[in-house]
């Protein structure tokens, strides 16, 4: 009897299971066409597939070693040979585009997850418990927001290495606030909802109505953000190869404009295709977030 | 909201900012003991480490020797009389150096802010006349190209067009050496030395404040008395700049405030694209050198003015519009 009326529980659960992936199915079906028409948000898709296909498939697409030097002869303007020509030491420019997307997009969605993490903690402490651990967390979201952040980037990642470990945690820990002040108000709104007050009613932790209720209905900011976040960090990273700070063994688009700064008056291609490269990226990941703040916000976009 | 309520608003601002600073002051002191390497290495800079004599001068002088709760005190204390440590590699006070070229920094950047609102507004006002027009497309698009590049890359790329292929603008620094120019000519020669710089500088922020302006734009056109000037039969452009305007504008005061560490952030990299002489330059070179004495007080000044700039927002905001009052939440 007994294991009969656990078996109909289990099936019941399974076939609940499975109905939840059959609305999540239809939820997402029934959402991408909303989005399609949303010709940037496509073309920002797009992108984003785009450079993940071109940093999976790097070793594919260009077999040369980036970092090489004398692959041919040196500042070679774009042929068929070089596509995007060769640097002032005859590297590959076109293997560089390639290979550098790799770098940019694990740092990117690596800063972009850590920091969506701390953000969302801190944002959604602070908004469920209010009162003084509000205050508390709100006055170190505030102070952290008027650091001149991009300095005590490069301080840091200067007095402890440049490698890409020590990047991706600094970057994180400085680009957090602006999450954890838009969580917290998503989250200071949605505890006043009534499913909120009915989960209580039935006795549900803190913890259960943080997790099961609230953070489901404030995804869809944190997707958006994050996504914003991915082309922030693209963008510092550069900012830090540019002025000599990044992990010197990997390639990457913001060295590449380094060395191409002293020989803008002779080499042209050396500047040009990794700053399309750095744009592209950033402007895709950009174009999804605005795209799915419209389909998940209709209310904003009216104004 | 009544005077008194104001007054402590503010002290309590101030309150924020000084408390703010003196964490930054510690993380500061906190860099250079943890770091890798002994302090008096971080404090004299590597290229004292073949001067024993030196080392040994300087570790007296910072009371290297002394527990470091006590030498955490004399860092403060050195701070507060405007001591931020000796430049082995210029030879020179830091904050002499510093103080040196504040000035061009505060002349790009402002002018910088000055285009990106100037600008912003403009646009985002035409922007929001007609949405979803030719021009409104334009702009939107615009816009997010402008908060997508990164700004040395642009700024390479105007040296490239502007200075190496047209030879129109010079490709960098801030004055004509050896030009010896004197009165008009040379106000001439700096602006069209500041001309690319501020255009780099300034995008971001442009496109932040044309983006904004255009939102606020559009809910404040939707609004009754709107509806209201436009039945008196008051011109377009008196309805979108006079009254449309005034109170789309609030928000955009607020981005600049906290545009302020970004836009000096970017200075480091504008300054360092055009070689113009400014901090930012200053700390590029820092860190070429490993100058941390030179690094560390750049960080200090730089946070400082940040800080300061904030508050001083926050107090204009706070007297522009009554409405707002300042909190520490939100």
């Amino acid at each position: 009897m007994r294991d009969e009326g656990d078996k109909l529980v289990c099936e019941k659960s399974v076939m609940l299971k499975k109905g939840r992936i059959e609305v999540t199915l239809y939820i997402l079906r029934s959402n991408w066409k909303r989005y399609k028409k949303n010709k940037a948000g496509v073309l920002g898709l797009f992108l984003v597939f785009f450079f993940i296909v071109v940093a999976l498939g790097a070793p594919l697409i260009s077999r040369v070693d980036p970092l090489r030097t004398m692959v041919g002869p040196p500042s070679v303007q774009p042929s068929l040979t070089y596509p995007m020509g060769t640097d002032d030491l005859g590297r590959d420019v076109f293997s560089g585009f390639v290979h550098g997307a790799r770098i940019s997009l694990f740092v990117g969605i690596m800063t972009a997850l850590m920091s969506a993490g701390i953000g969302v903690a801190l944002g959604a402490i602070a908004g469920y418990k209010g009162g003084k651990i509000d205050s508390a967390i709100m006055m170190i979201t505030n102070m952290f927001l008027v650091v001149p952040s991009f300095f005590l980037c490069l301080v840091i990642v200067a007095v402890f290495g440049a490698t890409i470990g020590n990047v991706i945690v600094v970057i994180a820990v400085l680009s957090w606030p602006s999450t954890a002040r838009l969580i917290r108000a998503d989250f200071m709104s949605l505890k006043e909802t009534e499913f909120v007050e009915a989960a209580r009613a039935i006795g549900a932790s803190d913890l259960d109505i943080v997790l099961k209720e609230i953070l489901p209905n404030a995804l869809t900011s944190i997707i958006v953000n994050t996504s914003l976040l991915v082309a922030n960090s693209i963008l510092v990273m550069a900012g830090l190869d540019f002025l000599g700070l990044g992990d010197p063994n990997v390639p990457s688009w913001g060295k590449m404009l380094m060395n191409a700064q002293p020989f803008l008056r002779q080499s042209w291609w050396m500047a040009l295709f990794p700053g399309i490269a750095i744009l592209l990226t950033v402007m895709g990941y950009n174009l999804v977030g605005d795209g799915l703040n419209d389909l998940l916000n209709p209310r904003l976009k009216e104004r | 909201m009544s005077r008194k309520g104001l007054l402590k608003q503010i002290l309590f601002k101030c309150a924020f900012t000084l408390l703010t600073i003196l964490i930054i002051v510690s993380v500061n002191f906190a860099l250079i003991h943890l770091a890798p390497g002994s302090p008096v290495l971080m404090i004299a800079g590597e290229a004292a480490m073949s001067d024993p004599e030196y080392l040994i001068k300087m570790s007296k002088y910072y009371g290297l020797d002394k527990p470091i709760i006590e030498q955490y005190f004399l860092y403060l204390q050195r701070l507060f009389v405007g001591d931020l440590g000796y430049s082995w590699r210029y030879n020179e006070r830091v904050a002499v150096l510093i103080l040196e070229r504040i000035p061009a920094t505060l002349l790009l950047t402002v002018s910088a802010m000055v285009f990106a609102v100037f600008f912003g507004i403009f646009l985002g006002v035409y922007a929001a006349r007609r949405p979803y027009s030719t021009v409104d497309n334009l702009v939107t698009t615009f816009v997010l190209t402008g908060y997508s590049i990164p700004i040395f890359w642009l700024g390479l790329m105007l040296i490239l067009l502007f200075s190496v292929n047209l030879g129109l603008l010079p490709i960098g620094g801030m004055r004509t050496i050896g030009g010896n120019l004197t009165g008009f000519d040379y106000i001439l020669d700096v602006l069209a030395h500041l001309l690319l710089p501020t255009v780099v500088l300034g995008t971001r922020t442009l496109a932040l404040v044309a983006r904004l302006t255009r939102a606020n734009m559009l809910y404040v056109l939707g609004l009754d008395y709107i509806v209201t000037a436009r039945s008196k039969g008051l011109s377009e452009r008196r309805i979108l700049f006079k009254h449309a305007l005034k109170n789309a504008f609030l928000p955009v005061i607020t981005i600049i405030g906290l545009q302020v560490p970004w836009i000096l952030g970017g200075a480091l990299l504008t300054e360092t694209t055009f070689s113009w002489p400014g901090m930012g330059r200053l700390m590029y070179e820092s860190l070429l050198t490993r100058d941390y004495p030179l690094i560390m007080g750049i960080l200090v000044v730089t946070t400082i003015v940040v800080v300061a700039a904030n508050l001083l927002v926050d107090i204009a905001y706070a007297f522009i519009d009554p409405r707002i009052r300042i909190t520490n939440e939100g």
